[in-house]
């Protein structure tokens, strides 16, 4: 069987115009699921997703209890008052976007940082050094965010609401997948390359392009020629996701303040010698303050004193 | 936890609560149904995202039309009705969206590949079978003597009294009037 067969399949069932055949392999469907289901113990396996669920559903429960409990008796004109009112901020919030312009944020990280974002929609962006992305307090219809740099995404499946990444050079459109996209603006590269599910990419060159990528494919322009390739088979790098910060021969004088600053601490090193010394080697998310420190004491043996979130190196 | 409460109260009466806005009630049908709601809906799917999606919209659509809602049937099985509905829905604009076919190629078409094959093949056996009982009587038991009870030429010949020549004739006749049936059957099995 395949897809097409599937497809009519099922929608002759919810038709209800069914053959004998079709609607023998549909219930077959529901018995062996419901077997397999009964099989299965409940052993508190699913109990985050229930938990998750019932609050979605009291949300709207509770939404729709409010508008009933609303008490009957204003007087006729209050009515209309409130009506009016109503009315009123109803319009304003279904035209609010073209009142007000959305609310933008934008999440930049220097040279030395790799950051993570979650998005309005619950999927992940993770910035690389040197990058930077723009978008929206909250996604309305289309999700769409612009980037300069390099970041993974990480995205939500959502079939209603396509998710666009707009870069220097590329567009790229996904309902929900993943994938790194590295576009700097001036880099001579721009690069789309996809871990999981589909991907097309536009790419605004001499001829524009598009071409829709599976996983293992990379999508690469070349800038200032314009042209575009598409690479098979490639083992697309997403380590630096799990880093925190990247430093390569950069002095400790540097290193502090980027350590410090992504780690909300206050690092004192009023040594020359030591700041002048360089430091190659990055940092992942799971590692904390005091493990930095360690790292770094033994590599130069360095003196670290730590009270409360102010260190002194000597 | 709430096992102990539901058990206290019957579908019907949690379903009559529910129909006058009782939060509780609905807390509770929802603790009892959690479970093999969701864990029908993500067999049948293969999705816990999408079971998760499922089992909600089917509890939300039971509060929304909670006063005119009418269940004929019991509970359970009107909420397994339920997601039976929202799972085809779901697997519907599933097919229809390229985004999925990895998925749908990896692991639903399978499902329903063997869910055919095997209906196939049954089809066949109930062929075999019907063919089997047109057969004269006689033969039909030397047949089934010989292929299912697996007794030899000589075995049969003493069990029925008649002689060896007698059942490899009658053995002959039955494999010559079925064999259509079992040389697909071999097919089929082979594949």
């Amino acid at each position: 069987m395949h897809l097409q067969r599937l497809k009519k399949i099922v929608g002759n069932y919810l038709a209800g115009r069914s053959s004998t055949t079709e609607k023998a392999i549909i219930e077959q469907w529901f018995k062996e699921a419901k077997a397999a289901a009964d099989e299965e113990a409940d052993i508190g396996q699913y109990n985050e997703r229930k938990a998750l669920v019932l609050n979605n559903i009291k949300a709207v429960m509770q939404h729709g209890v409010a508008r009933k409990s609303r008490a009957p008796e204003l007087h006729y004109l209050r009515w209309v008052a409130a009506a009016c009112i109503l009315g009123f901020v109803v319009v304003a919030y279904m035209f609010r976007d073209r009142i007000t312009p959305p609310v933008m944020y934008t999440v930049v990280t220097d040279q030395y940082q790799v950051k993570e974002v979650v998005l309005p929609d619950s999927s992940t962006v993770v910035l690389n050094v040197n990058s930077r992305l723009c978008y929206p307090v909250k996604f309305n219809g289309k999700r769409s965010v612009t980037l300069s740099g390099e970041a993974f995404f990480d995205i939500r499946k959502n079939p209603d609401a396509r998710f666009v990444v707009n870069a220097s050079h590329l567009q790229v459109n996904v309902l929900g997948t993943s994938f790194v996209v590295s576009d700097a603006g001036i880099a001579e590269m721009a690069l789309v390359g996809v871990k999981t599910g589909r991907v097309q990419v536009n790419a605004s060159g001499k001829q524009p392009s598009s071409s829709v990528l599976s996983p293992g494919q990379q999508f690469v322009f070349a800038v200032r020629r314009g042209e575009s390739k598409i690479e098979n088979n490639i083992a697309i790098n997403t380590d630096w996701t799990a880093q925190l910060l990247v430093f390569r021969d950069t002095p400790l004088s540097v290193v502090f303040p980027a350590i410090a600053k992504s780690l909300h601490v206050r690092i004192v090193s009023n040594n020359s010698e030591i700041n002048k010394r360089t430091f190659t080697g990055s940092f992942l998310k799971e590692d904390n303050i005091n493990e930095i420190l360690k790292i770094l004491s033994l590599s130069y043996g360095l003196k670290i004193k730590q009270t409360g979130d102010l260190i002194e190196v000597n | 936890m709430s096992a102990g409460r539901t058990t206290e109260l019957s579908d019907t009466e949690l379903m009559i609560r529910i129909q006058h806005s009782d939060m509780e009630a609905f807390s509770l049908l929802y603790h009892q149904y959690w479970h093999p709601l969701f864990s029908f809906a993500h067999k049948l799917l293969r999705s816990y995202d999408d079971a998760q999606d499922i089992v909600q919209t089917v509890f939300i659509s039971i509060w929304e039309r909670r006063e005119t809602i009418a269940i004929q049937q019991s509970v359970e099985s009107y909420l397994h009705q339920a997601v039976r509905f929202q799972s085809l829905k779901k697997l519907e604009s599933l097919l229809s969206s390229p985004e999925n076919i990895d998925r749908i190629q990896e692991e639903l078409l399978p499902t329903f590949n063997d869910i055919l094959h095997r209906m196939q093949e049954q089809d066949l056996l109930k062929q075999l079978e019907k063919e089997i009982s047109g057969l004269p009587p006689r033969t039909q038991e030397i047949f089934l003597l010989s292929r299912q009870y697996r007794l030899s030429i000589a075995e049969i010949a003493l069990k029925l009294g008649i002689s060896e020549q007698t059942v490899k004739n009658q053995l002959h006749i039955a494999l010559k009037a079925l064999r259509h049936s079992i040389a697909i059957i071999l097919i089929c099995s082979v594949n």
